[in-house]
C-alpha cells in the first residue's frame, strides 16, 4: 500500500548538500587516496595507430631507481578481457585486453605498465621502455574502413564491420512514391572528447585476501562484478569505492583496462597501486563520443505532412568495442530518430565500423543527440523546401496529446507528452513573432541574424530489465536503495546509483524526507561503496538515476513510512488511518500536541518490547525498483544568433528553452543540469571536434587544440518548463541529465543556417567555426557572382 | 608532411657527394645531434633532440642509405622513436652540376611523426619541421661553401 505523501521537500530549491565540501576543496577524489607502501603506475602507450609489436625491451626501465616491475600483455593475461555489456544481432565482437601484446590498434593503446615507488620514477622509466613496432596501414574513417581493401583491425574477424542494425516500420517505398517534396541531408556528427573535469584514476589494495579498489567511475557495482569474475575473487572479497567523482558524461561508464590492470597489480604485488591519467592520456585513452555519418531523406506532402524518413548511418566505434558501445548508435539512436513526430514510414540502417582510433562509447546524450540532430536539421530543410515556418512544420507533425501512450513507427512507446505547450512557451520566451524585425535591424548593421529551434524527445530512465534483455543489454535496468533508521532516529539512505556531480545527496534526501516526515538535513545519503549499498546497483547514466534510482529511494522510504505509522499508531493507541507523519513527529490527525517524536518511534522499533503484534523489530528497508517502461522527456529550445560576415564569428544573442522532465524534485538542480548540458551542446555545434590525421594521430590532443566552452562562450539561458507527469513511476519524474545537450546542438546550428540561408547556404558541418562559416559565406558569394 | 627545396653549393659534385654520404659529417648538420654511431657503410644510428616549441624530446634514429648512385642520387630512410613519439623520414638527394665548381642539390623529404609530438604539437608541426629541414640543408651548404670544409 502506498500512502499519499505531502510534498514539502520535493519541488524545493534545496541548496546542494555536497557543495560546501566540494567548493572548499575538502572532497576526497580517487587520486587523493594515498596508502602506506603505495606504488605508482605509468603506462607505455603506442605512438602508432596501427602496428605489429615485434619486441618489447624493458631491461633499461627495470634498472631505473625506484622501479618495482614492468609488466607487458603476456604477464597480465590474468586480468581477462574487457567486458562489453551489449550484444546486438550479428555483432562481430573484438577481443580487448588491458595491455595489447601482439598489435597496437590506436595511438594510445597501452602496451606496458611500469610500476615504481613514485609517480615520477614510473614516468621516467616508462620513457625507457623500447618497443620495436612494425607500422601497419591505418584507417581512421568509418566509411573507408568498410570499403574492400581497407586495413583490417581484428584479423580474426576478417572485416571491420561490427554490426548492421536495421529498424524499420511502415511502407517506406510508398512514402517516397507519394511524396510531393523530398529533402536529403548528409550529416557528419563529429567525434567529441568528453573532458570530465577530473581525469580517471584508480587505486587498489589487496590485503588479507580482500581487494579494495577506488575508482573514478559511474558504475562501481559493475566494476566490482567484473573484477570479481575476471580476477577469480569471491564477490564478497571485492570492494569498489567511487568516492567524489568529478564528472563523467558517460566517459566513466566503463570497466576500463586500467581498473582491471591496477587491481591485478595490487593483487600480484601485494602493495597498494595508484594510476591517474593526465589530460593528454585522457584524450587518447578515455572513450570518445559521437562520430556518426548520416544520410537522411524525408518524404512529405507540400502541406508539411511527413510521409516517411529514411536514414543510413555509419558509426565509428574506434579500435575496440567498449562496454556500451554497441547500444549507442543502435538502441539509443535508431529508435528515437522519429522524435516528437508522427511518422508513418521509417527505414533506418546503422552500420558500425572498427577504425584505428580511440574507442567510442556513451557521451552525454549518447545516440539521442545524434538522432535529434538528424531529424531536427531535416525538419528545417523540409520547412525551407516547402516554404513553411519551421515551428509550424513541427507543430503540424507533433504526436498529439491524446495519442499517448504512443507507439512510434520505430516500435517504442512514449509514456506521456504534450509537445505543443512546450513549443508555444519556448517561442513566446524567444519572441519568435518579433524575429523578422530583429533580422532586418541586424542586416542594417551588416550582420546576418538567424533563429533556430529544436523540439526533442529523448529516451531516459534506462530501463525495464525485460526490454533491456530483448534489446541485447546483458544486465537488468533496475536500481536499488536501502534506508536505515538508527535507534536514535538518524537516517541513512544508501543508493545503488553513484553520482558524479548530479547532486543525489540532496535530491534523494528530499525524496526520502517527504515520505518519512523528517527534514532532508537530517538524512544522510551515502553512495558509491559496494560494501555499503544494496547487493547490486546499476549506476548513473542515461538520465536514469532519478526515474529509477530515485524511485527505489522513494519506495524504500514508503516502507519506512508504513512502519513508522504502524508503530506510531500503536504507541498513540490510534488507528493507523488516523495518524499523520510530519515535521519529525507522528500524531493523530488534529492532535499535534500529543505527538511521538520520530526518534521515539525508531527507538521503539529497536527496543522491540512494545510493537504491534507480529511486527519485526528494526527500522530498515531495502528495495529494488524495475520500471515498467522508459521515460520520454521532451521540450523545445530556441537559439538566436548573429553572424559577422567579415569574420565568420557567431554570437548567440538569446537562448530560450522550455523543457518537460515531469515532476522536478529540485528545480535548482534541474536548471544546473540544463546550463551544463546546453553549454556542452553548444560546444559540439560551434567549437569541439576530435581530429585525426590520415596516420591515426590525434591532432586535437590537448585543450590547446580542443576548445571546451566556458561561461564566457554562452549567453544567459532563459529557462521555463511544463510538467507532464509520467505514469511510469509513482513520482511522475522523467530525467533531465541529457536534455540540454540533446536540444541545443540542432537549435544553434539551425539558427546559424537560418542566418545564412539568404545567401543560399543550406548546410555547414559542425563545428561551425569562424573559419568554416567565413569560407561558406565566401563560396556562396562567389557562386552568386 | 612533404618538404622540398634546392641549394646551390659552392663545391664540385664529387665533394658534395662525399659529404652527404658521410654519416659522421652529414649528421652533424642535424638539429641538436648528440651522438652518431656508424654501423657500416650504409647504416648508422643518430641520437638527436627534436620537438615543437616547448615539447622537445630525444629521438634515437636508425638511418639507412636505401639508394646510392654516386655522385648523383641518394635516398635515406630514418626511423626512430622517442618516449611516446615516433618518427619516420625519407629523404632523397639529387646532385647536378651547376656552374663550374658548383653543384645544385635538390632535396625532398617526407616526414611522418606519431605520438605525443604529433598530437600536442600538430598545429606547429609543419612550420617546425620545415624549419629543421631548411636548417639541415643550409648547414650542408655552409659546410661545403666554407673554406674550413675544404681541408
Amino acid at each position: 500500500m502506498t500512502t499519499a505523501t505531502p510534498s514539502t521537500y520535493i519541488g524545493a530549491r534545496t541548496p546542494r548538500k555536497e557543495d560546501p565540501r566540494l567548493i572548499r576543496g575538502s572532497g576526497v577524489f580517487t587520486d587523493d587516496v594515498t596508502l602506506p607502501g603505495m606504488v605508482y603506475v605509468s603506462l607505455v602507450r603506442s605512438p602508432h595507430a596501427h602496428a605489429r609489436i615485434r619486441r618489447i625491451d624493458a631491461a633499461a626501465a627495470r634498472k631505473e631507481p625506484g622501479v618495482v616491475t614492468v609488466v607487458t600483455g603476456k604477464d597480465a593475461e590474468a586480468t581477462g578481457v574487457l567486458p562489453v555489456f551489449i550484444t546486438v544481432p550479428g555483432m562481430n565482437g573484438s577481443k580487448h585486453m588491458p595491455l595489447a601484446s601482439d598489435r597496437a590498434r590506436y595511438a594510445g593503446d597501452a602496451i606496458a605498465a611500469v610500476v615504481a615507488d613514485t609517480h615520477k620514477a614510473a614516468k621516467r622509466a616508462a620513457d625507457m621502455v623500447t618497443i620495436d613496432y612494425e607500422p601497419l596501414p591505418v584507417v581512421v574513417d568509418a566509411t573507408k574502413a568498410l570499403e574492400p581493401g581497407a586495413p583490417i583491425l581484428h584479423e580474426e574477424l576478417g572485416t571491420n564491420l561490427v554490426f548492421t542494425y536495421p529498424v524499420k516500420g511502415g511502407d517506406i517505398d510508398k512514402a517516397f512514391r507519394d511524396a510531393e517534396a523530398t529533402v536529403k541531408l548528409h550529416i557528419v556528427n563529429q567525434r567529441l572528447i568528453p573532458n570530465a573535469m577530473e581525469p580517471r584514476s584508480v587505486v587498489a589494495k589487496f590485503e588479507a585476501g580482500e581487494l579494495t579498489v577506488w575508482s573514478s567511475t559511474q558504475i562501481p557495482h559493475f566494476v566490482q562484478l567484473i573484477l570479481s569474475v575476471n580476477l577469480g575473487l569471491s564477490q564478497n572479497k571485492v570492494r569498489v569505492i567511487a568516492p567524489e567523482v568529478g564528472g563523467g558524461f558517460g566517459s566513466k561508464l566503463q570497466v576500463y583496462a586500467e581498473e582491471l590492470l591496477i587491481a591485478h597489480l595490487a593483487k600480484t604485488l601485494g602493495r597498494p597501486v595508484k594510476w591517474t591519467e593526465d589530460r593528454r592520456e585522457a584524450y587518447l585513452a578515455t572513450i570518445h563520443g559521437r562520430d556518426l555519418v548520416e544520410d537522411v531523406e524525408v518524404a512529405a506532402k507540400r502541406d508539411g505532412t511527413i510521409l516517411g524518413v529514411r536514414i543510413r548511418t555509419v558509426a565509428n566505434v574506434g579500435a575496440y568495442l567498449q562496454a556500451f558501445a554497441p547500444g549507442i548508435p543502435t538502441i539509443l539512436h535508431a529508435f528515437i530518430i522519429p522524435g516528437a513526430y508522427r511518422i508513418p514510414a521509417f527505414d533506418c540502417e546503422v552500420r558500425g565500423a572498427y577504425t584505428n582510433t580511440t574507442p567510442v562509447d556513451a557521451y552525454r546524450g549518447a545516440g539521442r543527440p545524434e538522432a535529434t540532430f538528424a531529424i531536427e536539421r531535416a525538419m528545417d530543410r523540409l520547412a525551407d523546401e516547402i516554404g513553411m515556418d519551421p515551428a509550424e512544420l513541427r507543430r503540424k507533425n507533433f504526436v498529439p496529446p491524446d495519442a499517448f501512450p504512443f507507439t512510434t513507427i520505430s516500435g517504442i512507446t512514449y509514456d506521456s507528452g504534450d509537445y505543443g505547450p512546450a513549443l508555444d512557451r519556448a517561442l513566446a520566451m524567444a519572441d519568435y513573432k518579433g524575429f523578422e524585425k530583429r533580422r532586418a535591424e541586424a542586416k542594417a548593421r551588416g550582420k546576418h541574424r538567424g533563429i533556430g529551434l529544436s523540439s526533442y524527445v529523448e529516451i531516459c530512465g534506462l530501463a525495464p530489465s525485460k526490454a533491456n534483455s530483448a534489446l541485447g543489454v546483458g544486465w537488468g535496468g533496475y536500481e536499488s536503495a536501502r534506508i536505515r533508521v538508527h535507534p536514535t532516529g538518524a537516517v541513512q539512505v544508501f543508493t545503488g546509483t553513484s553520482p558524479h556531480g548530479q547532486g543525489h545527496e540532496t535530491s534523494w534526501a528530499q525524496i526520502a524526507a517527504d515520505a518519512i516526515g523528517v527534514s532532508p538535513d537530517d538524512i544522510e545519503v551515502r553512495h558509491g561503496d559496494t560494501f555499503e549499498s544494496p547487493g547490486m546497483g546499476v549506476g548513473t547514466f542515461g538520465s536514469r538515476s532519478l526515474a529509477v534510482g530515485g524511485i527505489a529511494v522513494h519506495n524504500a522510504a514508503q516502507k519506512i513510512r508504513e512502519k513508522v505509522i504502524q508503530i506510531g499508531a500503536h504507541l498513540l493507541e490510534a488507528s493507523p488511518a488516523d495518524v499523520v507523519v510530519e515535521g519529525g513527529k507522528v500524531f493523530v490527525k488534529g492532535v499535534p500536541e500529543k505527538a511521538k517524536a520520530f526518534g521515539e518511534i525508531s527507538m521503539a522499533a529497536y527496543l522491540a518490547s512494545n510493537l504491534p503484534d507480529g511486527m519485526e523489530p528494526g527500522l530498515e528497508a531495502t528495495t529494488y525498483y524495475d520500471p515498467p517502461n522508459f521515460t520520454f522527456p521532451f521540450g523545445t529550445h530556441v537559439a538566436e544568433v548573429e553572424v559577422d560576415p567579415e569574420t565568420g564569428t557567431i554570437e548567440i544573442i538569446r537562448y530560450s528553452a522550455c523543457d518537460d522532465c515531469g515532476r522536478q524534485i529540485n528545480p535548482m538542480i534541474v536548471e544546473g543540469q540544463l546550463h551544463g548540458g546546453i553549454t556542452q551542446g553548444i560546444g559540439q555545434a560551434l567549437y569541439e571536434t576530435a581530429v585525426y590525421d590520415a596516420n591515426g594521430q590525434l591532432l586535437s590532443g590537448s585543450m590547446m587544440e580542443y576548445h571546451v566552452p566556458t561561461a564566457a562562450d554562452v549567453p544567459p539561458f532563459a529557462l521555463d518548463h511544463t510538467v507532464t507527469l509520467t505514469k511510469t513511476n509513482p513520482l511522475g519524474v522523467k530525467g533531465i541529465g541529457e536534455a540540454g545537450t540533446i536540444a541545443s546542438t540542432p537549435a544553434v546550428v539551425n539558427a546559424v543556417i537560418d542566418a545564412l540561408s539568404p545567401l543560399g547556404i543550406k548546410h555547414i558541418d559542425m563545428p561551425l567555426t569562424a573559419e568554416k562559416v567565413w569560407q561558406a559565406i565566401r563560396k556562396a558569394g562567389e557562386a552568386r557572382r | 608532411m612533404h618538404f622540398e627545396g634546392t641549394a646551390d653549393i659552392g663545391a664540385p659534385r664529387e665533394r658534395v657527394w662525399e659529404f652527404v654520404t658521410d654519416a659522421q659529417r652529414v649528421s652533424r648538420c642535424g638539429p641538436d645531434v648528440q651522438r652518431v654511431d656508424v654501423i657500416d657503410a650504409t647504416h648508422f644510428k643518430v641520437v638527436a633532440r627534436a620537438g615543437v616549441g616547448a615539447i622537445r624530446t630525444t629521438f634515437a634514429l636508425d638511418v639507412v642509405f636505401t639508394e646510392l648512385r654516386a655522385p648523383e642520387h641518394a635516398a635515406v630512410r630514418a626511423r626512430g622513436h622517442a618516449p611516446g613519439s615516433a618518427l619516420e623520414m625519407t629523404n632523397t638527394l639529387d646532385l647536378a652540376d651547376a656552374a663550374p665548381g658548383r653543384t645544385t642539390l635538390r632535396w625532398a623529404s617526407e616526414v611522418t611523426v606519431s605520438g605525443m609530438i604529433a598530437s600536442v604539437g600538430a598545429r606547429l608541426m609543419q612550420g617546425a619541421a620545415d624549419k629543421v629541414t631548411q636548417q639541415v640543408f643550409a648547414c650542408i651548404k655552409e659546410q661545403l661553401d666554407s673554406p674550413a670544409a675544404r681541408t
